[in-house]
């Protein structure tokens, strides 16, 4: 078949009318129309099967079928060939019922004319074209609908359901006896005001809109669902339906939930985790307070010795003479009694003994210093530069204790120091001095300085006056190191304050 | 009567001249006083104590490691040695007789009848006989 012809079938057992309606069709067609004319169902059934036919032109009453089965037949045949009924007044009644059952249209046999066939044939055809068009476009959209997960959805102006995709069986445990029924029925109590506001808005705007909310299923279980709405626009473009595309969330927002306790989760075990370190942090300080507290006992213990022996020396030259003096020596020998008690209860805390040393690098010691100190050094604002040598010599100490008295000498020069200081703290070998016996020092300094400090706008440190606690800790701190082998030297200026901690290696 | 020779190693120089007056105070013993730990052995060399009153904790020298030293010198093997210490506890000492690792302890603070009691117990017979 060529795109310019168009093959029709003609149906037809009378032979005189059968001849006359080719003679028309042809004429009319101006050689467009190719006619083939055969005279019973069984030749017609099997050129429609074997042959292309764009129309056929049916006489109901064939002698192997009558009525409405013979279009019915045909129609089987060719379900895609349009079909025009010809008819006699007296089967008019079965040609409408092939009407409806899908003919494109009938023609009575005496009102027949050659401008009215070929009108007919026109018309037909193109309807049939337009109807194909249609179903196959119909059939795609159910067969996308009928096959998304989404739920697809149709209601008019009001909310009455005019068509809901299968999935909503899957979601509601209903499908398509939904048709026809109230679309907020189902819709959580709690979210109904909220979504009807919404669906008369989207009416009366004609503007879509995105909403979630929860639908009560029959069995009482709720499903979370998230929509987007968009109207459909009659002739005069007032919006009548509403097309909503609706997705399920109830997992994913349980997934969600999920993730979020998970993270919550995460949160509250870093949170006990930095809650621990802090508490570690902490601890190390109490730590580094008790070897400080034992730095003083011992230290204590020493001039109480001296006083202890002073007083019995003395004891002797006074009794005799002096019996005031006597009892003051008492009393002192009591005061003695009870600092030597006090400073017993300090060594209790600390419990302190010289520990077991081990081979240790001086610049690590401090980096653990500082780092117990971070948030002394962070509330003063106190910016550390490092500068630490590497493969220097091992030295033989107790790396606790040494650390302890560190924090106690950094903690000295944090609150000693204006906020804003910075400290250069810096580990190197210092070569031995000339001679045969000469030994290299391993050297740590920690030197505060301020950037206003040059300018004399902030003064670093003054020279105290007299002693103060600070200079008590350093003392102790000095002692300690001391029993190591090391020595500590201190300076302060007005615009820095250093402090030199070395050991003989 | 010969006095018992006594050596005392301190760092603290109060405490071994307040040790040497009222020692000698008593008129049985006689004392050198040694502050500098380095300077020890020669010391004993020189002095040949009967007994040592030595420091547990002095810069640069550990009073173990010098006990140690002394002791492996064979003519100072059995001078006996008292250490003193300001870390332990006299209760803590008590309750082990004043020993600790075979070593009998003085924990300062003490007074002069206690350092010489203590003194008086290990002391050699030979000597104070």
């Amino acid at each position: 078949m060529s795109s310019e012809t168009t093959n029709i079938l003609v149906v037809e057992d009378e032979k005189v009318f059968a001849e006359l309606v080719r003679d028309i069709v042809t004429d009319e067609g101006r050689g467009q129309y190719a006619v083939t004319v055969v005279a019973d169902l069984a030749t017609a059934t099997a050129q429609l099967v074997a042959g292309r036919f764009d129309l056929v032109l049916l006489d109901l009453t064939l002698p192997d079928r009558q009525g409405l089965e013979t279009y019915q037949a045909i129609h089987q045949s060719a379900p895609l060939v349009p079909v025009l009924v010809l008819s006699g007044v007296s089967d008019e009644e079965v040609a409408l019922q092939a009407l409806r059952a899908g003919a494109q249209d009938y023609l009575l046999k005496n009102e027949f004319d050659g401008r009215l066939l070929a009108r007919a044939i026109r018309y037909a055809i193109e309807r049939k074209a337009v109807e194909t068009r249609l179903r196959e476009s119909e059939e795609f959209f159910r067969l996308i609908s009928e096959n998304v997960t989404d739920l697809i959805s149709v209601v008019d102006e009001n909310g009455k359901r005019l068509y809901n995709s299968p999935s909503y069986q899957a979601v509601l445990g209903q499908g398509d006896e939904l048709t026809g029924s109230n679309s907020f029925a189902e819709i959580h109590p709690e979210d109904l005001a909220v979504i009807q506001g919404v669906f008369r808005e989207v009416v009366t705007t004609g503007k879509g809109q995105r909403a979630e909310y929860r639908f009560v299923r029959n069995d009482g279980a709720v499903r979370h669902v998230e929509s987007q709405s968009s109207v459909i626009r009659d002739d005069t473009g007032t919006p009548r339906k509403v097309v909503v595309v609706s997705r399920d969330v109830t997992e994913r927002l349980a997934a969600e939930k999920e993730l979020r306790q998970a993270l919550a989760e995460v949160k509250r075990a870093h949170e006990q985790l930095q809650a621990a370190q802090r508490k570690l942090v902490q601890s190390e300080k109490l730590e580094a307070v008790s070897t400080f507290a034992a730095g003083v006992a011992h230290e204590v213990k020493n001039p109480l010795q001296t006083v202890v022996l002073g007083i019995d020396y003395l004891r002797d030259y006074v009794v005799t003479n002096d019996a005031n003096a006597a009892d003051l020596l008492q009393q002192m020998s009591d005061a003695v009694k009870r600092a030597d008690a006090i400073v017993q209860g300090l060594l209790e805390f600390s419990a302190y003994r010289k520990g077991a040393v081990s081979d240790q690098d001086l610049g690590q010691l401090f980096e653990q210093a500082l780092a117990s100190l971070e948030s002394e050094l962070t509330a003063q604002a106190i910016r550390v530069r490092a500068d630490y040598a590497t493969s220097l010599p091992r030295l033989r100490l107790d790396p606790r204790a040494l650390k302890h008295v560190l924090i106690n000498l950094l903690a000295t020069e944090i609150n000693g120091c204006p906020p804003g200081s910075e400290f250069y703290v810096r580990t190197y070998l210092r070569a031995p001095a000339a001679g045969p016996n000469g030994k290299s020092t391993v050297v740590a300094e920690i030197e505060a300085r301020h950037p206003a400090a040059a300018e004399a706008a902030v003064i670093i440190s003054e020279k105290p006056a007299g002693g103060t606690p600070d200079d008590f800790g350093i003392m102790v701190s000095r002692k300690i190191i001391e029993l190591y082998g090391g020595k500590v030297e201190c300076q302060r200026q007005r615009t820095k304050r250093r402090f030199t901690i070395s050991f003989q290696t | 009567m010969t006095k018992k020779r006594i050596l005392i190693v301190d760092d603290e120089p109060s405490i071994t001249q307040l040790l040497r007056l009222n020692l000698e105070k008593t008129g049985q013993y006689t004392i050198r006083a040694q502050n500098d730990a380095e300077a020890v052995m020669g010391a004993l060399q020189e002095f040949k104590p009967d007994l040592i009153l030595l420091d547990v904790m002095m810069p640069g020298m550990d009073g173990g490691t010098l006990a140690g030293k002394i002791h492996a010198t064979r003519a100072f093997k059995n001078v006996p040695i008292i250490f003193l210490t300001a870390a332990v506890r006299q209760e803590e000492l008590d309750a082990r007789n004043g020993v600790i690792g075979g070593f009998p302890y003085i924990a300062k603070p003490l007074n002069v009848k206690g350092v010489i009691s203590i003194i008086e117990k290990y002391l050699p017979e030979s000597v104070s006989a």
